[in-house]
């Protein structure tokens, strides 16, 4: 392609550059680690409870800091959310569902402790989500969803056990989900989003399939993202969000075309979006932070090459230590026939 | 405490027809309660309006956690209890999918009808609009409704009905990514299955997405649903679909020129662009014609001097070129006419 797309954007120089706050936002991640049934808060999340310490655990790595956490008590925690089906829910509380159970397994994975789980059991409940047309679904209430494709090959990958699907199936079903402009849906047809994208690509990536597609029309996508405060938003005319930095930036990285945004400028966004009274991030700059921003906006400074951020596996969200050490298979060059 | 405030809103649930309901501090500060005012401070209700208070909510999760066993009550069958504990499950956290799942289990046995559940998921929506838990359910109660024999002697108005909640649903949160997916699975659920009705269904949702375009221009949601629908009449049309097309792309530039610089706008003129391109070796020379013209309405907006969000525009026409031009490369074409509008811009 000669002719391609740079977006022109507008941002403060690097004199104006805010400072990573470090200690305060470790000090937030920490003040997260008590119960509170007290709390309004902890009513509208207890479904998300694994999830909440996934995304503490990655931005606590990603400062470098993972070992001040109880990864005894996190991975106690995760496998108390596993059901007799195999699959785990966000707590012990609720249903399993293939989100909760691939964040579970992230949990183990950097606590140490995947040998902890049987990965037969839960490959198999896995397993029984994928649908004739090789879709995932959620679980057994047969909710379809694109982001469903991403946490089976996520945590079918960690567990070593990819082989239990029908990953050609799958993925087929996932071009199926690509739109005109070379980015992805929830479904087939539906409207393209970051996200979703994020997931489709992630899920190519792990598979060695990220060669069928358009590659350099998706990077323009991705590119188009960027809005002139230097942030990423996820779809046409909407606001630019901390997480985005991390769903478009990793499918960039996928991509190898990271340098197609405005890398200083994101930056700046990603730092401004900082709490630098309480500690954390939020989505966008003024706005109440919380663990989940705090996570997307580590690995965001992250993948930007940021100092003294350490490095994380665009595919898997997960500190790239704890995928090295996972030694997983190579997967060769997938073909469909 | 939980136990009393549990009594009261069964109560309130059971003999109102609540239709909408929201959390707040104080709902003792606001006149009218028609509750006790020895529980005002933790609901307020107005005929079909009401207000549980954020501490409610805790106080009533708690006692939930102490008290109902879900296990035990779906092994007994208590399906009057297991109604009225998700109810105020999900009402409290629409997030709750696995409160969402208890209520499948009280719909399968009877206990309530999926006409009620619609109703319910409606309330829920009136306070969490945009919840991909609650959409799922809702689909997942469609479709156990269009299962049943006599579901509906009415389908066209029950699609209608659930493309009007949608539509309420997206007046609160636009953009609302899982609101959208509903009102796609709809759409494909009842015209693809029932095509004695899909010229219909077809109709009346180009002309709702063509009402929203017009006082919702940033929204690309509607956009891409009207693609959608555009597609499926496209495909109806058969030969005629050109003629589809066409019509879209007159109408779009003229939103294009009156609302400048909407990305949302351009985006669908991709996606015009697109399914001409696709038609360009039936219809040789309509296309050509097409891309003359394209050419040039896209230089005559690089030339104009001063108009309003004028960079925004300009740059979106240059971004739309670009991609126009990729997309005929990618595929062998010329485009070598784009160069000098290019250069020029």
């Amino acid at each position: 392609v000669d002719i391609f797309l740079v977006q022109p954007v507008f941002w403060m120089s690097s004199t104006d550059r805010l400072p990573f706050d470090k200690e305060l936002h470790k000090k937030y991640v920490h003040s997260l680690d008590i119960e509170k049934p007290d709390r309004f808060e902890y009513w509208v999340t207890e479904h998300l409870r694994v999830s909440g310490i996934y995304w503490g655990f990655v931005a606590m790595s990603m400062m470098n800091a993972l070992d001040e956490m109880d990864l005894e008590k996190a991975t106690a925690f995760a496998l108390s959310c596993q059901k007799d089906g195999g699959g785990f829910g966000g707590h012990v509380a609720h249903d399993a569902h293939i989100v909760t159970t691939f964040n579970a397994l992230q949990v183990l994975a950097m606590a140490g402790n995947l040998d902890k789980v049987d990965p037969e059991g839960v490959a198999n409940w896995i397993k029984g989500l994928q649908n004739e047309d090789g879709s995932f679904s959620g679980d057994q209430w047969g909710e379809i969803d694109t982001r469903f494709v991403f946490c089976a090959f996520g945590a079918l990958s960690l567990l070593k056990c990819l082989h239990y699907v029908d990953v050609k199936k799958a993925v087929k079903w996932l071009l199926t989900c690509k739109n005109f402009d070379e980015a992805f849906g929830v479904v087939p047809e539906a409207e393209s989003h970051a996200g979703q994208t994020f997931c489709c690509v992630g899920a190519l990536a792990m598979v060695n399939a990220l060669h069928l597609i358009d590659q350099d029309m998706l990077a323009w996508w991705l590119a188009e993202r960027q809005v002139t405060n230097g942030g990423l938003n996820g779809r046409p005319e909407k606001l630019a969000d901390v997480c985005y930095s991390w769903w478009v930036l990793s499918s960039l990285a996928a991509l190898k075309r990271l340098d197609w945004i405005d890398r200083e400028a994101l930056i700046d966004f990603i730092l401004k979006c900082q709490d630098l009274e309480d500690g954390g991030i939020s989505d966008k700059p003024g706005n109440t932070r919380d663990v989940y921003h705090t996570c997307f906006g580590c690995t965001g400074l992250s993948l930007l090459g940021y100092e003294g951020m350490a490095p994380v596996d665009f595919r898997f969200c997960l500190p790239q230590s704890v995928v090295d050490k996972l030694q997983l298979p190579e997967q060769p060059i997938l073909t469909l026939d | 405490q939980g136990k009393q405030l549990f009594v009261q809103l069964e109560s309130i649930l059971e003999s109102v027809p609540v239709d909408e309901y929201c959390f707040m501090l104080n709902p003792e500060m606001l006149p009218g309660n028609e509750v006790d005012e020895s529980l005002r401070e933790f609901y307020f209700l107005s005929g079909t309006k009401l207000a549980i208070s954020f501490k409610t909510v805790v106080y009533l999760c708690n006692y939930l956690r102490a008290t109902f066993n879900p296990q035990v009550s779906l092994a007994k069958e208590d399906w009057k209890l297991v109604n009225t504990c998700s109810k105020m499950m999900v009402m409290c956290n629409a997030d709750n999918e696995t409160a969402w799942n208890l209520r499948k289990s009280v719909i399968v046995a009877n206990h309530i009808t999926c006409q009620d559940e619609r109703r319910f998921t409606s309330l829920v929506f009136s306070k969490y609009p945009k919840k991909e838990g609650t959409w799922a359910h809702r689909r997942w109660v469609l479709a156990q409704l269009l299962k049943q024999e006599n579901s509906c002697a009415d389908l066209l108005s029950l699609y209608k009905e659930e493309s009007r909640v949608v539509e309420v649903a997206v007046e609160q949160y636009p953009r609302a990514y899982y609101s959208w997916k509903y009102r796609a699975f709809i759409f494909r659920e009842f015209s693809k299955k029932n095509p004695e009705i899909q010229s219909e269904i077809i109709e009346f949702e180009l002309a709702a997405t063509k009402k929203w375009m017009k006082s919702h221009v940033r929204d690309y949601s509607n956009l891409v649903f009207r693609q959608e629908v555009l597609t499926a009449q496209a495909q109806r049309l058969g030969e005629a679909a050109w003629s589809l097309w066409e019509t879209e792309m007159t109408e779009n530039l003229e939103m294009i020129l009156f609302y400048t610089g909407h990305e949302s706008l351009w985006n669908f003129r991709r996606f015009l662009f697109h399914a001409q391109f696709s038609l360009r070796k039936e219809r040789t020379s309509d296309y050509a014609t097409m891309i003359t013209s394209e050419l040039s309405s896209v230089s005559d907006i690089f030339s104009q001097k001063v108009m309003e969000k004028s960079h925004e525009q300009k740059n979106s026409a240059f971004n739309y070129l670009i991609w126009v031009a990729h997309v005929l490369k990618k595929e062998g074409n010329d485009i070598s006419e784009f160069i000098p509008i290019l250069e020029d811009a």
